[in-house]
């Protein structure tokens, strides 16, 4: 009987620890998104920024996705010439995952920054004055390393920045893809604003940091199946402004949502919706 | 100020439910085939405490749906007025992920139809609770408050001195403000936390504990 009483919890803590995962990862779950939509005040904001979040289905070759991109970049500016920032989602440039031959895939359409698709989005960002951010497949100078990249072009065509995925899922490293190191901030228009893609909202050093940055907006881009939420944990997450890109439709057996929105600080979605291309506008007023 | 307020109002209103169950004790039904005298219970939730770890994706996501999305430590206290009728509160503090902190204030009561109409199985019950709770986000320092009634079902088997009990939760709706500037409460009705996923989804309790 003594036995047993001591067996019983030793099993159990044997299964505990076999059922622990990864130490440094936010594992967001229900608890994160329950509430109901708070009503967030910015009438009286002394910043504002017109943005705009694309959803967008993405076909397996580049060159039609950036004619696509291109399309859909002046549409924005005949819809809402003020838009100032538009973001489209990860790795837009081709498919998010290959299952068939995922590395040669990506080592395929990945291009170096600044190279041919940054050139391309550049000179439309300077001819349209806008900031457009947008994922691709980097390749380093020397050809080795292939990273989940998320590039930033200013109205001047410049590339403004670079942050390359830190939180590597498990399609990502068997993609081939390699993690980036830092946390990306950036300013536009006077406003500091944090980049990051998909899972970096798991990474606790990213979240820690941004957040200790006292950042107001997050540009989130990203491929997800993740239907839409009543509120939004990555607003809540880094208690700033989310514009969230995704993609939508089916790349041979992986299907992606389409949920794009626009949330508040206090994780209210503005605007959004999903399953359709479509591009979500909103104008975000901060407070400083 | 306003946030404290708000927090105290809702303490205060629960503590006034608590008081006005006491005047049910003065209906007590008696039932030949069970104890009578009053009893105070008092249990854990086993699954609250692995839901605060940092255990594998999957089952960090979908586990609270089992401990009732209660986390860490995870304690709760009743009396019973008769045998058909019990008030309960529940405690639960703990990480609900790396980021953000949950504690969460129950309180409600249970009543044992079944055993007052002298009908099988005379465990089972239904009942309804407020239920408060702080998400805390640790990094930026905002409180979110949430405050839900939701309804229970239940079953509650007395083995001696020791029982437990399983349970469904169903939220109906949700009341919620935070400490963020700039912010107004809203509210909204609530079977859900993922509409778009699962348009109802009630959670589960268990509990283990002693009877004194």
């Amino acid at each position: 009987m003594r036995k047993k009483l001591i067996t019983l919890p030793l099993l159990f803590i044997v299964l505990f620890i076999a059922a622990c995962g990864d130490s440094d990862r936010i594992i967001q779950g229900l608890m994160d998104i329950s509430g109901a939509p708070l009503e967030y005040d910015d009438s009286k904001a002394t910043k504002h920024l017109n943005v705009a979040s694309v959803c967008m289905s993405c076909s397996r070759d580049k060159q039609e996705n950036l004619q696509k991109m291109t399309g859909i970049l002046r549409r924005i500016k005949t819809e809402k010439p003020a838009t100032r920032l538009v973001v489209f989602g990860e790795t837009i440039l081709g498919w998010y995952y290959d299952p068939v031959n995922p590395v040669a895939y990506q080592k395929n359409i990945a291009e170096t920054i600044p190279g041919p698709a940054t050139d391309k989005i550049g000179a439309l960002a300077d001819s349209l004055n806008m900031y457009i951010a947008f994922g691709l497949t980097e390749r380093s100078d020397e050809g080795e390393n292939f990273y989940n990249s998320l590039v930033l072009l200013n109205p001047k065509g410049e590339i403004e920045a670079v942050h390359s995925k830190v939180s590597l899922i498990n399609w990502d490293e068997k993609s081939g893809f390699t993690p980036g190191k830092q946390k990306t901030v950036v300013t536009i228009d006077g406003i500091k604003t944090g980049m990051i893609i998909c899972s970096d909202i798991q990474s606790v050093k990213l979240v820690r940091e941004l957040v200790g940055d006292n950042i107001k907006i997050i540009i989130h881009a990203l491929a997800s199946d993740a239907l839409e939420f009543r509120i939004d944990a990555v607003a809540r997450q880094f208690n700033a402004w989310a514009i969230i890109a995704n993609r939508c439709g089916d790349e041979e057996e992986n299907s992606y949502s389409g949920n794009c929105y626009i949330a508040d600080p206090a994780g209210t979605i503005r605007v959004g919706g999903q399953g359709i291309e479509r591009v979500e506008y909103y104008r975000i007023g901060v407070y400083e | 100020m306003k946030t404290l307020k708000t927090t105290l109002l809702v303490l205060l209103f629960f503590s006034g439910m608590v008081f006005s169950q006491q005047g049910l004790n003065a209906n007590k039904v008696k039932n030949p085939e069970l104890p009578t005298v009053s009893k105070f219970y008092a249990g854990i939730n086993p699954l609250a405490l692995p839901a605060a770890f940092q255990v594998q994706d999957d089952v960090k996501r979908y586990l609270p749906i089992m401990s009732g999305l209660e986390y860490g430590l995870s304690v709760c206290g009743g009396y019973y007025f008769n045998p058909n009728l019990a008030i309960e509160s529940r405690l639960s503090l703990g990480y609900v992920n790396k980021l953000a902190f949950a504690g969460q204030l129950h309180a409600g009561s249970n009543y044992f139809l079944f055993r007052k109409l002298n009908i099988k199985p005379q465990n089972l019950y239904i009942g309804g609770f407020f239920k408060l709770w702080d998400y805390y986000n640790r990094y930026s320092k905002v409180h979110f408050f949430n405050l839900c009634p939701y309804l229970t079902l239940g079953y509650q088997k007395q083995i001696s001195r020791l029982f437990y009990d399983i349970r469904l939760n169903q939220t109906l709706f949700i009341y919620s403000w935070s400490s963020l500037e700039h912010t107004s409460p809203g509210h909204d009705w609530f079977l859900s936390p993922w509409p778009a996923f699962i348009p109802i989804l009630p959670t589960f309790t268990f509990t283990f504990g002693w009877m004194f």
